[in-house]
């Protein structure tokens, strides 16, 4: 069983550990990116703070010389250093040197072109006095330093020097106040120097000469060298004109030209690659270092793959220094610690992943394994199969309590299935039960002999079985869903819907319950008698009529043969039995008169039997014109009493024949009955001559005639004869019955009276019956309704 | 008031003919004359006069109560009493018989020791109304 869709696991899973990676992912260039902003923030704050204490080294540094000038261009001027005492002027010289490390020589030219100075070796701390002959321009002498600051030894000696020839006193005499010289190498060193000069007057139009400093800049190089600029951070000065003076990270930025003469470099063709490809960078940038402005400048550039935060800041000074401090970070300085936070971070994300993963599998197994479980269970279940059996100790409890709900739920399946199997089963077997029902009954239906039709309660047919084709000559198809009226021929065709309706409204049956004879019509138009007995039906709130027909064509027919059979032989007997009557009657009559006593007895018998076989014979007569229907009854109202008497008077003679007395009992004269009273007499005369017949030899027969309850009367005659026998009770009113053949020929009789009498009763709307007890007598009675006299109904 | 004495007796049945004449003439000494058929009483009746006639129902050809009928149609029978012998005897079927004009009816098998008187009281009752 598969359906669409992912899978539990994937479903747990691939959110879970989405989001996870969208955790981390997310996170990490947010992490990245601030480290990175942070590094370039620190980065900026570590070069502003450098530039800040080179700047303001340098401007101390630059500034010494110019003080130095200054001092001693004050005391030049105010007299306290004679400017013509050249040896008071080195000593003061010498003394200033010994104090500041970083000073070269201090010196004074004077306007004779003389020299006044005093200097430091730049190896070593050898101190030295140079000093013109004379104070003016001529050879000059260069002498080691006394202790006393005095001059020593002579080290040297040179003709030809004139202070007015100098780069640093023309400048200072030129423009008129203190200055700086172009930057310059010492004496046959590499290494760099500036000299601070300053004009001296002493007075305004009186010009003394210049005063200078010399300034070692290897200092510059030192303190470079000596600042800590991050890890491998390093900074180089230069002037704007892109000459470089000093680096942190190199030895000299120098080249010797054809005269073996160093020249200084400038930065672009520094033999340093990094300052190099800085001064490309910022050339590029900026069309050169000219551009820079006051406040500085931030750059960072790739050099050799590595990101390098490059600063420029300018250095300028009253006098005339306009250089540029420039620090270089490479990022991996501060990337080094970021760069391990990244990857302790980076291994702890991963650690957090796979833990997250784990954790995630673990859960999305313990989750779906169960569900999975039940799955497969709910699967083989759904095919039917026995599921294998698993264990949910380990699973989370609501999918214990779920998996414990699947198996009540399987339980209970199964059960239903079970009942169901069972009631399908049982459902199948009635289904088959009433198949058979059903086809028994269509074989029935099928197989009757009577016509069997049913109708809906508006007379539409809906059903009409073979026997109703057989009979009516439709076949079924041409009848269901017709009106059953079709059928029918006048006074029942219109009548019958009128009919219906009233019994839907009243439910007051005509024929329903009782059979009775109608006429049908065939489809041929052949209206024929048949009997009808018609039963309803209420299915679902609908009523159905039921009628079963059938044809009595022949019936009636063999009836009208058997009326004339009985009718001839009825004449054909009474016609001999006239003529034999009459003879017989004639000669025991005596009418031809006296015969031998053997003869008259002989005819005697004759006659009696010819009697009781007209008897028999009119009382089979009776009996067949009562059964057919035939017999015609004569009702009228009238008095009872009156009957009864004429009864016991007409069979007075019979019962005195036999011995037995008639009394008449409890009569009342006003006692009305409407009946036919020929038919009535016969009924007594039949319960007279029976208790004549069986009393006993001067035996009495009581009359009774009594009201009963419900207004009837009851007549009734009690003989004091051997009783009914018990095992005859239930045959007495039927045809020819006899409780002993014997007795019955002994007693004589038809056995047909009380049969008649039966039927004559019920046709008058009475009742017959009888009361006895074996040896004790019987009593036969007949009850009537009363007819309510005529006074008390008024016409 | 005139004595029974003529008799006219319509009877197909030689047997019964002969028992009802006798009876009739030995018993109640009348004088009978006997027809055998509607037909013949038709044809002779008229010529005996009689006082009473007696007829059977059923008789082949034409039955009692058409030879009455037809009988009736002569002048001199018009208002001859008559009287029906037959074995059909239940109320509606005499009072039937009545209304074609019988006086009577005598059921058959009749007793021929008291036919004579039978005929006698309804020829007596005939003619007191």
């Amino acid at each position: 069983m598969k359906a669409e869709g992912f899978s539990l696991r994937v479903i747990l899973l691939v959110p879970l550990l989405l989001l996870t990676g969208l955790a981390i992912g997310g996170a990490w260039p947010i992490y990245h990116f601030g480290a990175s902003a942070s590094v370039e923030k620190a980065a900026k704050q570590l070069q502003t703070e450098v530039s800040t204490r080179i700047s303001t080294h340098l401007r101390h540094f630059l500034s010494l010389p110019q003080r130095i000038n200054a001092t001693n261009a004050s005391l030049l001027m105010d007299g306290l250093l004679p400017p013509e005492n050249q040896r008071i002027l080195e000593r003061h010289f010498a003394s200033q040197v010994q104090e500041f490390p970083e000073v070269s020589s201090i010196y004074f030219g004077n306007t004779q072109g003389g020299l006044a100075n005093s200097g430091r070796e730049h190896e070593g701390d050898d101190k030295y006095i140079i000093a013109t002959d004379h104070f003016q321009a001529g050879p000059f002498t260069k002498f080691a330093m006394a202790e006393d600051r005095k001059r020593g030894d002579i080290l040297l000696r040179l003709p030809g020097f004139d202070s007015r020839t100098r780069p640093w006193y023309t400048k200072a005499e030129n423009t008129g106040k203190a200055t700086w010289s172009d930057i310059y190498f010492l004496f046959k060193t590499e290494l760099m120097a500036i000299s601070a000069s300053r004009p001296v007057w002493a007075h305004e139009d009186q010009f003394l000469g210049v005063v200078a400093v010399d300034l070692f800049l290897s200092h510059i190089q030192a303190f470079l060298k000596n600042l800590h600029i991050g890890k491998n951070g390093h900074a180089f000065i230069m002037e704007r004109s892109g000459r470089m003076i000093a680096s942190s990270h190199h030895e000299k930025d120098i080249f010797y030209d054809e005269n073996k003469v160093p020249q200084r470099v400038t930065a672009i063709h520094s033999p340093c690659p990094l300052t190099r490809a800085i001064t490309r960078f910022v050339g590029d940038r900026t069309e050169g270092f000219r551009n820079i402005p006051e406040k500085g400048l931030y750059l960072d550039f790739t050099h050799d793959g590595e990101r390098v935060y490059l600063s420029f800041t300018p250095l300028k000074d009253a006098f005339g220094i306009d250089w540029l401090i420039c620090v270089v970070l490479p990022e991996k300085d501060f990337m080094e610690e970021i760069e391990k936070a990244r990857q302790t971070t980076f291994f702890f994300v991963c650690i957090i992943f796979f833990v997250t993963l784990l954790f995630t599998l673990t859960l999305t197994e313990k989750i779906s394994r169960p569900i999975l479980k039940l799955n497969e269970a709910a699967g083989h279940l759904a095919e039917g199969k026995e599921p294998e059996p698993f264990s949910l100790k380990k699973a989370p409890r609501e999918i214990r309590e779920l998996a414990l709900a699947f198996l009540h739920m399987d339980t209970a399946l199964r059960r239903n299935m079970q009942d169901l199997t069972h009631e399908i089963h049982e459902r199948k077997n009635a289904e088959e039960t009433l198949r058979e029902n059903a086809r028994h009954t269509q074989a029935i239906l099928d197989n009757a002999l009577d016509a069997i039709i049913t109708i809906d309660s508006f007379g539409n047919v809906a059903s009409f079985n073979k026997a109703a084709t057989k009979i009516f000559g439709y076949e079924a198809n041409e009848v269901v869903h017709h009106n059953i009226k079709m059928l029918m021929p006048e006074p029942y065709h219109s009548e019958h819907d009128s009919y219906l309706a009233r019994y839907r409204n009243t439910r007051i049956p005509k024929v329903i319950g009782i059979g009775r004879e109608v006429s049908g019509k065939r489809k041929n138009g052949e209206i024929f008698p048949l009997e009808l007995a018609v039963s309803v039906l209420e299915r679902k709130n609908a009523l159905f009529f039921i009628g079963i027909l059938r044809d009595i064509t022949e019936r009636k027919r063999m009836e009208s043969m058997k009326d004339a059979f009985v009718s001839t032989v009825s004449h054909e007997l009474r016609t001999p039995l006239t003529s034999i009557r009459g003879a017989l009657g004639l000669v025991t009559g005596g009418a031809l008169g006296p015969m031998a006593e053997p003869v008259q007895r002989l005819l005697s018998i004759a006659l009696n039997n010819t009697t009781k076989l007209t008897l028999l014979i009119n009382d089979l007569l009776d009996m067949e014109k009562l059964i057919a229907g035939e017999m015609h009854f004569d009702i009228q109202t009238q008095p009872l009493l009156p009957l009864v008497r004429k009864s016991l008077e007409d069979n007075q003679s019979y019962g005195e024949k036999h011995g037995v007395s008639f009394v008449l009992r409890g009569a009342k004269e006003d006692i009305q009955v409407r009946i036919d009273s020929l038919r009535l007499q016969q009924v007594l005369a039949n319960f007279l001559s029976n208790a004549a017949k069986f009393s006993p030899q001067g035996g009495k027969v009581e009359v009774f005639v009594e009201i009963e309850r419900e207004e009837r009367v009851r007549v009734s005659v009690k003989d004091e004869g051997p009783g009914i026998p018990e095992h005859f009770r239930s045959k007495i009113f039927e045809k020819f019955s006899q409780a002993d053949a014997s007795d019955e020929r002994h007693k004589g009789g038809t056995g047909l009276g009380l049969a008649i009498s039966r039927e004559i009763v019920a046709h008058l709307g009475g009742e017959i019956g009888f009361e006895s007890t074996e040896g004790m007598g019987a009593t036969f009675y007949v009850s009537l309704p009363l007819e309510k006299k005529r006074t008390e109904t008024p016409v | 008031m005139t004595v029974l004495q003529r008799i006219a007796y319509v009877e197909d049945e030689p047997d019964i003919q002969e028992v009802a004449r006798l009876a009739l003439e030995l018993v109640g000494g009348f004088t009978v004359t006997l027809f055998s058929s509607g037909q013949e009483a038709l044809d002779g009746m008229a010529a005996f006069r009689p006082q009473l006639i007696l007829l059977d129902v059923m008789m082949p050809g034409m039955d009692g109560p058409s030879t009455l009928s037809r009988l009736r149609e002569q002048e001199s029978l018009r208002d001859v009493p008559a009287v029906f012998m037959t074995a059909k005897v239940q109320t509606h079927e005499v009072a039937h018989y009545k209304t074609l004009g019988a006086m009577g009816v005598i059921a058959k098998p009749f007793d021929p020791m008291t036919l004579a008187q039978e005929l006698r009281t309804i020829w007596e009752r005939c003619h007191e109304q």
